[in-house]
């Protein structure tokens, strides 16, 4: 991930709850979100993914991505040690992160901003107001945010 | 003339000496003292006239009047008149002479004297100084000199001249010397009578104390008296506890029990827990106070042992209890950790793993009535939104019941709230929430409390929110917040004129979930009652509620310490 992140488009989605999955693409078709999007079905994937390992290990430079929306219960590897691994690597310190869970508890917000989360949103269960939540975040993280140039 | 006279003194010192170590050794009734001291008292003023200063052939002077005196201050009447008796026959018809008449006289002056001496003493109860016993020895030989103007053809001319003032001066010293004699023998009687007093005195004490008692020789470590509690305690006669080493009583090493002689001897008291063995071969765990002490001028350890083993038993009792219960706290403590955590994760689960589900059930019943609703029936598409309401109305439960559980687990935090304030901002939030309504609020000025703020405002938002929901129906809304004084307590209450409730079904009111009011006409999960309920419990106080169907409810809470 060499490559500046102004330049990636990708989204990133880690989400192991398949309704959730569908619910979350079908929000992004509704709001006209065009941007490639890549799904992590657990803690472990995301991982490989976004370092380019195990079976990721060929992926293509284009697919780095913009924004990453991490649920915080997963398999595997959960979503606090993802966000603290991909925090400590260089190349993955900057990538803004959307932690989007079904959790509020106090807890899990504390944590998730002091492992260094951008954002943390919990996922509405009125699919309106889900909806509506992914529009604002699109609108907000894809296009409105300014990120760190090439070096 | 003097060194005669200084000889003759010298004789009745020491016949004086002979006479208290004879008479006072012996240990006699009163009478047969005065008896035979009378007899001695007597024989030696007899022998003290065979050895005088010879004047010329009948006329003689000698230590007589000393001694008679001192019979008369020392022995009392009878001693005086036998001792006067004798001397004065002696002198009258062995002697005799021209001097007798003078001699005898001399006598029964100077015994008279010394008895006045005696019963002044008696009376008084003064101390016999050196002043009062040269006074008293002055007057004895003032007498003496007196007599000598009996002596015939008017001797006293050229004898007192002579005589008088060696007699003034020697005599009266000598007199005070032979009462110090005795004096100092008086004392000595005195201190001994007492020192065997006491020592009588302790060895009753000793042997009759309720205490067991034990003497032992610090050098051996043998016993050398113990008394009759001992024996009981025991069980072997005195006898046989005497003689016995101090360590064959000791179940403990004998090394420690030498060592705990030592420091017993060294400080002024010690005491220590150990165990005894008894005669029948029994273990008794014992307090032992040991010390030095000081016996027959010699000294020795005392042991004073007390039973200590229904107070040991009961202490090890104490102790198998308080470890019992220490180990059932420790084990309940566990037991309530492990609970709270297992509250805890089922309350995150609840949150993800319910929740998920029922965001499928909506989100997909909302995309089918969007992709096929127009395809849809009436019916169809109230299905789908009767699904979609309970899916929201079980989110909602599920978030009410997560912040019920808080509740308990968070903790509490006190601070000075301003009441009457808190009251009337949670009022005007939720007077927003209902813009058609008119509602009169009545809120008493200047109530004040100490409470967590944030969990006092939810209370707050419950309690208000009902009143303003169940005032819905009443033309004219009235809602009251006001406190009393019970005997110290504050009571709070809410009061509303709304449609109330009936008491018979009060003891539902404050479990969650359940309601008293149609949830169609009232909307609410059942929560805000429970909810309220929890705070009040967690702040030490209570909530209860008065009503009647029509006329309106009033609720009250207390808030604790």
């Amino acid at each position: 991930m060499s490559a500046g992140l102004s330049e990636n488009t990708a989204i990133l989605l880690v989400e192991d709850n398949p309704d959730d999955e569908e619910l979350t693409l079908l929000a992004f078709k509704n709001n006209r979100i065009a941007n490639p999007v890549y799904v992590a079905r657990d803690g472990a994937e995301a991982l490989d993914f976004l370092f380019r390992k195990g079976a990721y290990a060929d992926r293509d430079q284009k697919s780095n991505p913009r924004l990453v929306l991490l649920d915080l219960k997963l398999p595997k590897v959960g979503g606090l040690e993802v966000l603290k691994r991909l925090r400590a690597e260089p190349a993955t310190q900057a990538l803004p992160v959307v932690v989007l869970t079904t959790s509020n508890q106090d807890e899990d917000i504390v944590n998730s901003y002091r492992f260094g989360a951008n954002s943390f949103i919990r996922k509405p269960v009125e699919f309106g107001t889900f909806n509506a939540a992914i529009r604002e975040l699109g609108y907000y993280w894809l296009l409105l945010n300014e990120v760190p140039p090439a070096h | 003339m003097v060194v005669a006279i200084l000889q003759n003194i010298s004789l009745i010192i020491l016949i004086t000496m002979v006479y208290h170590y004879v008479i006072r050794d012996l240990r006699a009734k009163p009478i047969t003292v005065s008896i035979i001291g009378g007899l001695l008292f007597g024989s030696v003023s007899v022998l003290a006239m065979m050895s005088p200063v010879r004047f010329e052939a009948g006329i003689i002077y000698d230590g007589r009047t000393i001694i008679l005196a001192i019979a008369g201050l020392f022995g009392g009447p009878l001693t005086a008149a036998i001792a006067t008796v004798m001397a004065a026959a002696f002198r009258l018809f062995y002697i005799g002479g021209p001097g007798a008449p003078t001699g005898a006289t001399t006598i029964v002056t100077a015994s008279a004297v010394g008895l006045a001496a005696y019963y002044w003493r008696r009376k008084t109860g003064k101390e016999l100084t050196f002043k009062r016993l040269i006074a008293i020895g002055l007057l004895v030989h003032i007498a003496m000199l007196a007599a000598q103007l009996m002596l015939p053809e008017q001797r006293w001319k050229t004898i007192l001249p002579v005589i008088a003032l060696p007699i003034l001066i020697l005599y009266p010293l000598a007199f005070y010397l032979v009462c110090k004699l005795f004096l100092d023998n008086e004392e000595r009687a005195r201190d001994r009578a007492m020192l065997e007093e006491s020592e009588a005195r302790y060895r009753a004490l000793f042997q009759n104390h309720r205490s067991t008692m034990l003497l032992v020789n610090p050098d051996t470590g043998v016993i050398i008296d113990a008394n009759l509690e001992a024996e009981k305690f025991y069980g072997w006669p005195r006898g046989e506890l005497i003689g016995k080493p101090l360590v064959s009583l000791s179940a403990s090493p004998p090394e420690e029990t030498e060592e705990r002689i030592k420091a017993a001897l060294a400080s002024k008291n010690a005491s220590f827990l150990c165990r005894h063995r008894l005669a029948s071969g029994a273990l008794r765990d014992v307090d032992v106070a040991a010390g030095p002490f000081v016996y027959l001028g010699r000294t020795v350890l005392s042991l004073i042992v007390h039973d200590a083993t229904a107070r040991v038993e009961a202490e090890n009792e104490v102790r198998a209890l308080n470890q019992n219960l220490e180990r059932k706290v420790a084990k309940r403590t566990q037991e309530l950790e492990d609970a709270n955590r297992e509250l805890e994760s089922f309350a995150y689960s609840v949150s993800h793993d319910l929740r998920a589900p029922l965001r499928a059930l909506e989100g997909f019943s909302t995309l089918l009535e969007e992709e096929a609703g127009s395809s849809l029936d009436e019916t169809a598409r109230h299905y789908l939104d009767r699904i979609r309401r309970n899916a929201s109305k079980m989110s909602q439960l599920i978030d009410d019941l997560l912040r019920l559980s808080r509740i308990g687990r968070q903790s509490l935090e006190r601070s000075e709230i301003d009441l009457s304030a808190m009251v009337r901002d949670v009022a005007e939030d939720i007077a927003a929430q209902y813009p058609g309504r008119t509602v009169s609020m009545r809120i008493q000025e200047g109530m004040t409390a100490r409470a967590d703020k944030a969990l006092l405002e939810v209370a707050l938002v419950n309690l208000l929110g009902n009143a303003w929901k169940f005032t819905a129906s009443v033309p004219e809304a009235v809602i009251g917040f006001q406190s009393m004084d019970r005997g110290g307590e504050t009571i709070y209450s809410i009061s509303d004129n709304g449609v109330g409730f009936d008491m018979a079904y009060s003891q539902n009111l404050f479990t969650p979930f359940q309601r008293l009011h149609d949830e169609r006409e009232y909307a609410g999960s059942g929560i805000g009652l429970s909810l309220a309920r929890r705070i009040f419990a967690r702040h030490g106080g209570r909530i209860w509620a008065e009503a009647a169907p029509g006329k309106g409810a009033t609720f009250f809470f207390t808030l604790g310490g």
